[in-house]
């Protein structure tokens, strides 16, 4: 290398250094921690309609799986014109992580978020969520929502999926289908049990280790290891895809919702409550430097109220208003956001030595 | 006084020169150091920062620096189990790779077999179809519970069938040799063509066995070529992403690479002191291979096959066998081509993981893509950023090639290759945790891709039109300047028509591996930012199986439509 170019190789390299530690040392830009009150909104519906269409957008971040976030966004847009609704669907890891890098860098994308309560928790910690009003055709009891200050809330139930048991009729007989978590462990269903990788899959170890306590959840899931359960790296809709087409026996990580879709299809397939049964509270929660805050509101307004409950109900989630004859278990119930994350880490580690990933 | 006519007078005119070309001909010293040091200051910018930055934030905890992250690396149970699954991912893909290839390009240039088009058919497939397609195809065939070979097998044999697991560590190592056999081949066909037979000839004269003659002679002259491409592929092997992620993680072998993703995307609060220190240790790993592979290469001179006389080359003849080398190309082509293939099918299926007698074909599935959200949006974004980066890459590797060959500036060139080492997604990670610090707004943008595989893929460019401008001699340029002509004349006037085919094919590459790239893109996209292979990504996530696979199949035509354009241009010597 000549001299000359050693000279700019130096002067480039320091330059580049010279950046490099400007923006190392510059703070990250966390979210502030403080609460928000979020952004101030018309008062009067027909206001904050006309704002919202001069917005003209809102972006959807759910974990909301299968037809019924097209269907919701498609009823919205329908319900009102030139608001044009963007979704983007992940497992709520997923969302929560990029909702953290957006706001980090400056650039927050989403308006509305529907997911489950462990989102909610992290979020809200980190000042990102604005407290709304319920609306008033809302029909959300209050142990399904999550109190702010002045009586407004961060997150209100849209929906409630409770995963259990489903599986194929044709593939699991009658007398092999399990009604105790020990039956699971029967040789009849030796390599004929599925779960899944996602979020979905560690939340229900959690319900394991918080029916058995941590030592005999252990125990049970180092059997389980023996019995070549199926590993799949997909939703739980997905799965249930697989269930209903016969590829997949049965599986312990599907949602009531999704089977009843495909048995109204007429698959040949079924589900059943097998304790311990996990509650996934969808969340509706709004940023709280939503990019299109009107919109946002309005959509909230919309899941919440009649015609998005309509809606839900018809793709067979269970409504906030309705009762279930089963026991469940919400994970985030009564808890931070360190603590869970601290639960979920323990469950995720126990969810890796059993089945390896995750 | 002889009147001469207006033509005549034109052409006896001097060739109009702007300021600037007039300023570079006569070598003002601030103009030609000053597009030098922009370069240099460039491709700083382009490549060490992000280095900087992975190494910074893994060392980072809270306000403090510590290598905690390095300690809990090395102290969890994973590590042991993470390292060697990396290490003998790499090692058995680069041994079939090495094999394959060697064995294709011993069959297409040393003997008389049929069915070479065979081995550029495997080439071919290699170029045109993403490497993601080519992952979900095999899962589609091979999965073990849903693959539609096993429960075919399932089907016909009963219960107790076999089946053919491809998410393994065997099925990894399968499929990602076959990703760089064709690589191998195209690098292995030009030192076994030029083999100067009359050694092995004169050995076997003398009373040597031929088996001594292969092993001491044959073998050994070629033993620097093979252990490049094994070197190469290697590397490739550990950076690989698609099929860690895609076999890997179902099927419970967890690699650095994948572990870096699954570790920031499913996770509620990413690590990112974790995810940097994993990769600034496969970083230290690379470059250790890399000094390596120099010191054993360091003699290679010894072993040059391209003789100045007498060369003499006979193919071997197969006699008979002829037809089974014909088989074995056409084989290896047919495997590459099996599971696009297949993923065509499934995209005239209503259920695109089964195929059953039966099912009849239906453009359902590309209907639901039409109406799938985002769709447009992911395929306006990569065009974008494909243009972009391909436009740039190519006047940059321009650029730097010119640089290289007037003013030897070969540090610029290490600057320029030093990203070939880095891992797709430890760049991604890099340029992540870059726009997450700077008070620039690159996350959230298509930049971000831009300047990302700007620094990935000006490399590539530079193979293409650094050799291009080697082959037109100086005296070209010299001549001109002698002339009178400015620089400007002579990039535009001369130099470029001559390098427009280097150039295009080129801007082809780089467009090509640009729209279909998947681990530079993962950690980088927003929802509003998605580009083709994240879309692909998030489909098979969420289980979107049969707009996955029309979606695949509209790409699979986008790329054998851009492959056979390259062909066309390059001839057999494309380069993957």
């Amino acid at each position: 290398m000549s001299a000359q170019a050693k000279v700019w190789m130096g002067l480039a390299a320091a330059l580049a250094t010279a950046l490099t530690a400007c923006g190392g040392g510059t703070a990250a830009k966390s979210p502030s921690s403080s609460s928000s009150s979020g952004p101030s909104l018309p008062t009067s519906q027909a206001q904050l309609v006309a704002q919202a269409k001069q917005e003209g957008h809102l972006t959807f971040y759910t974990s909301l799986a299968g037809p019924v976030v097209g269907a919701i966004a498609q009823a919205f847009e329908k319900a009102y014109p030139g608001i044009k609704v963007s979704e983007y669907r992940a497992q709520d890891a997923t969302l929560v992580s990029k909702a953290l890098q957006e706001a980090q860098a400056g650039k927050n994308n989403w308006d509305v978020m529907e997911t489950p309560a462990g989102d909610l928790l992290i979020l809200q910690a980190r000042g990102m969520l604005a407290p709304y009003t319920l609306p008033k055709d809302a029909q959300v009891p209050e142990s399904l929502t999550w109190a702010a200050s002045g009586g407004k809330v961060y997150g209100a139930a849209d929906r409630v999926s409770y995963i259990g048991y489903g599986y194929n009729k044709t593939l699991v007989p009658a007398a092999d289908v399990p009604k105790t978590l020990d039956d699971l462990l029967k040789p009849g269903l030796a390599g004929k049990v599925g779960i899944v990788s996602s979020t979905t899959g560690v939340r229900w170890v959690g319900a394991v280790v918080h029916q058995l306590g941590l030592q005999q959840a252990q125990a049970f899931l180092a059997k389980v290891k023996a019995q070549h359960w199926n590993v799949q790296s997909i939703s739980g809709a997905a799965e249930m895809d697989l269930i209903a087409a016969g590829q997949l026996p049965s599986s312990v990580t599907i949602f009531n919702d999704h089977e009843a879709q495909q048995a109204k299809k007429g698959a040949p397939v079924g589900w059943i409550p097998l304790e311990p049964v996990v509650a996934n509270v969808g969340l509706v929660m709004l940023d709280n430097k939503a990019p299109d805050p009107a919109a946002a509101q309005l959509f909230l307004q919309f899941l919440l109220g009649p015609k998005g409950q309509a809606l839900l109900s018809q793709y067979h989630y269970v409504t906030p208003g309705e009762k279930v004859s089963f026991q469940y278990w919400v994970p985030e119930r009564g808890i931070t956001a360190s603590q869970y994350q601290k639960d979920y880490a323990q469950w995720k580690q126990l969810f890796q030595s059993t089945f390896g990933q995750g | 006084m002889i009147e001469k006519d207006e033509a005549t007078l034109r052409a006896e005119q001097p060739v109009a020169q702007s300021r600037w070309t007039l300023v570079l001909s006569q070598g003002v010293p601030w103009a030609a150091w000053g597009w030098r040091a922009g370069l240099y200051l460039l491709f700083a910018l382009l490549v060490l920062p992000p280095m900087a930055f992975v190494v910074w934030t893994s060392l980072k905890q809270g306000q403090a620096f510590s290598l905690a992250a390095y300690r809990d690396i090395f102290q969890s149970s994973e590590w042991p189990k993470l390292w060697q699954n990396t290490l003998v991912f790499a090692l058995g893909s680069t041994a079939v790779a090495a094999g394959l290839g060697l064995l294709m390009a011993w069959l297409v240039e040393r003997t008389d077999s049929l069915g070479r088009s065979g081995a550029y058919a495997a080439v071919f497939a290699g170029v045109a179809i993403p490497g993601m397609i080519r992952v979900i195809g095999w899962i589609l065939l091979l999965a073990p519970k849903t693959g539609v070979v096993n429960l075919a097998l399932s089907h016909w044999l009963g219960p107790g069938a076999p089946s053919v697991n491809v998410e393994s560590m065997g099925g990894m190592i399968l499929v990602e040799g076959l990703f760089w056999a064709p690589m191998a081949f195209l690098l292995l066909s030009g030192p076994i063509r030029h083999l100067d037979q009359g050694l092995e000839e004169a050995a076997i004269t003398a009373g040597a066995a031929r088996w001594r003659v292969h092993l001491l002679i044959t073998w050994r002259l070629l033993a620097p070529s093979i252990l490049s491409v094994m070197v190469l592929t290697f590397i490739r092997a550990i950076q690989g992403f698609e099929v860690p992620l895609f076999l890997g993680v179902p099927g419970n072998v967890p690699v650095i690479a994948s572990s870096i993703y699954i570790g920031l995307q499913e996770a509620f609060v990413p690590d990112y002191a974790t995810a940097s220190a994993y990769g600034v240790l496969m970083l230290a790993f690379l470059f250790l291979v890399l000094g390596l592979y120099a010191y054993v290469t360091r003699h290679a001179s010894r072993y040059q096959t391209v003789v100045g006389k007498g060369f003499r080359y006979q193919p071997t003849s197969l006699g008979r066998g002829r037809w089974i080398g014909g088989a074995v190309l056409w084989a290896i082509a047919v495997v590459q081509l099996l599971p696009a293939l297949y993923m065509i099918l499934a995209s005239f299926l209503k259920t695109a993981s089964i195929a059953q007698v039966g099912d009849s074909l239906t453009w359902a599935n590309y209907q639901a893509l039409l109406q799938f959200p985002g769709i447009v949006q992911s395929l306006v974004n990569s065009l974008i950023i494909g243009l972009l980066t391909a436009t740039a890459a190519v006047l940059l590797a321009l650029a730097v090639s010119w640089a290289m060959r007037w003013y030897g500036v070969h540090g610029l060139s290490s600057l320029v290759n030093l990203p070939l080492v880095f891992p797709g997604v430890v760049m991604s990670l890099a340029m992540l945790v870059m726009a997450l610090r700077l008070p620039i707004s690159l996350y959230g943008t298509i930049w971000i891709f831009v300047v990302a595989y700007l620094a990935t893929f000006t490399p590539y460019a530079l193979r293409y039109t650094q050799p291009a401008l080697l082959q037109i001699h100086p005296e070209l340029e010299e001549v001109a300047r002698t002339g009178g002509v400015g620089q400007g004349v002579i990039l535009t006037r001369l130099l470029l028509p001559l390098l427009r085919r280097a150039l295009m094919g080129a801007w082809i590459f780089i467009f090509l591996i640009s729209i279909r790239e998947l681990a530079v893109a993962s950690l980088l996209y927003t929802a509003h930012t998605q580009v083709i292979a994240t879309q692909l990504l998030d489909m098979w996530v969420n289980g979107n199986l049969n707009v996955l696979s029309a979606f695949g199949t509209v790409i699979t035509a986008l790329g054998v439509g851009v492959g056979l354009l390259m062909w066309r241009l390059g001839g057999r010597g494309v380069q993957v």
